[in-house]
């Protein structure tokens, strides 16, 4: 069984995402309503709010994994039905704040996998440059042989980050993706991030974070939920 | 086949074997198993059940009519797809339809090509053979579909995020759920595929036994049991592949969301 591409991928250019009076309902409430925010190109914001204010919830939605129960979303104009999911989620990249990894014999495995789903068929896996990540961080390229269960709850999170760059998003989704790290390496993530964006100045994020100094570091602006 | 006909038995005969479960309640007493009153209920069920199924089954002999049969048959697997669907322990809404669907595809598919084309009984509807190769391939469809679709729901559900993640990397809905469906066909086959391997070694099969006791060569019964074991593996195939991906297409939908919230 097989799935069909049902629109043209886009060229790479700059994309911004809109999202036009999203509301949520679920188990009988609203988790927001009325929400709109757009991530332009470039852009590095912060979200921030009160637990259970549905800032997971949002992201998700973003990433096109739970529908939204009102509203719109958009990718470079595009409204979200008009894409292929697949396409979609490979330039608006989701990480969960605690990874779900798959059962594999390597980080590098792990790291490589979503190169062999369809949507990257013509894609080669970039195993240099998560090599070059690996030493921005301070690790040497030995932490690709490791076997996953033994990764601390902070080395899960480096290794589906490094995952998700090397498929190369145009806008990160990432929920606490520092959560579970000493402050060393959270510093060093922060700083593999702004790398990683300086170098194509047109990738943005969308950056969930509960420390006031993480915020002012990682973000040129802030989007408060109620 | 010889002529002689096998040694009927009257019902003191079968009252002096159901002594035989006394042993069982005797040992449940001694031991203190607590066993004692479901085995007498059990064995009560199963004499109350068979009694009135072979009831049915000569009122049906006598009919010589198809009608009757086709209904009895529709019965069969109806009770086959709801058992099958109830041992599941995460449902989802129509999973009852999915399992019907399944189990009269596989079953009647596999019945009708082994009566059809293999034992070419006259005619097609003769009760002889219709119901009882229909009941052993019905139950082990029933036990492939509720294996297969129990793992498959389950493993859903707990791994919820492990789909998502797949999803939110590009994986298209068949590429997230691959892993959980092969394994979930896998659990379907297990028990098929472990009787073929030790049939005849280890257990010698009933439905064998059967013929045998009625009187056939055993060279004749060993042929029919062939046949038996082969419709009984292609229809649990069949059925509980039909049934967890007709699972898949309702827990995934064409926006390649996973929609874990429909399991129960």
């Amino acid at each position: 069984m097989t799935e069909q591409a049902t629109v043209e991928p886009l060229p790479e250019s700059p994309l911004s995402l809109q999202a036009r009076d999203l509301g949520l309902h679920d188990s009988g409430r609203w988790v927001w309503r009325h929400l709109s925010l757009t991530v332009d190109p470039g852009e590095r914001v912060a979200l921030r709010g009160p637990s259970g204010s549905g800032k997971t919830a949002l992201l998700l939605t973003l990433a096109g994994l739970i529908p939204a129960t009102e509203g719109s979303v958009r990718l470079g104009g595009r409204p979200m039905a008009q894409w292929w999911m697949p396409d979609y989620r490979s330039r608006v990249g989701y990480l969960a704040q605690r990874p779900a990894l798959d059962e594999t014999d390597s980080v590098d495995a792990l790291v490589s996998a979503p190169f062999l789903y369809r949507v990257r068929s013509r894609q080669a896996y970039p195993r240099e440059k998560v090599e070059a990540w690996l030493h921005v961080l301070g690790r040497d390229p030995g932490f690709l042989a490791r076997r996953p269960e033994t990764l601390s709850g902070g080395e899960q999170q480096v290794a589906a980050l490094l995952r998700l760059l090397a498929t190369n998003p145009r806008v990160l989704l990432l929920d606490e993706p520092t959560a579970a790290m000493d402050a060393d390496l959270a510093g060093a993530v922060q700083n593999l991030l702004a790398r990683w964006q300086a170098l194509d100045s047109d990738k943005s994020w969308l950056w969930v974070s509960h420390s006031a100094g993480q915020v002012s570091a990682v973000a040129d602006r802030v989007v408060e939920l109620p | 086949m010889t002529d002689t006909a096998y040694l009927a038995l009257g019902w003191p005969q079968v009252a002096l074997a159901g002594l035989l479960l006394l042993v069982n309640v005797g040992l449940s007493v001694a031991l203190r198993l607590g066993l004692a009153k479901t085995l007498l209920v059990a064995g009560a069920r199963m004499t109350v059940q068979l009694v009135l199924v072979g009831l049915i089954l000569e009122w049906v002999f006598a009919l010589e009519s198809p009608l009757p049969v086709l209904g009895i048959a529709l019965v069969m697997a109806t009770l086959a797809s709801v058992t099958a669907a109830n041992r599941t322990r995460r449902r989802f809404r129509g999973i009852y339809w999915d399992s019907l669907l399944s189990v009269v595809t596989g079953s009647m598919v596999v019945t009708g090509v082994a009566l059809a084309g293999v034992v070419r009984a006259e005619p097609w509807h003769d009760p002889q053979y219709i119901i009882p190769m229909l009941g052993m391939v019905l139950g082990n469809s029933l036990n492939g579909i509720s294996l297969g679709l129990d793992r498959f729901t389950s493993t859903l559900y707990d791994r919820g995020e492990l789909i998502n993640s797949r999803l939110a990397l590009g994986a298209n809905r068949w590429e997230a759920a691959r892993s959980e469906i092969r394994e979930a066909i896998r659990t379907a086959l297990v028990p098929t595929i472990n009787s073929m391997l030790v049939m005849g070694v280890v257990s010698l099969p009933g439905m064998m036994t059967g013929q045998i006791l009625a009187g056939a060569a055993p060279v004749d019964a060993v042929r029919y049991q062939m046949v038996i074991v082969f419709m009984i593996a292609s229809a649990a195939a069949l059925s509980s592949l039909g049934a967890i991906l007709l699972a898949y297409r309702r827990l995934f939908n064409d926006r390649h969301q996973f929609l874990r919230h429909r399991l129960r």
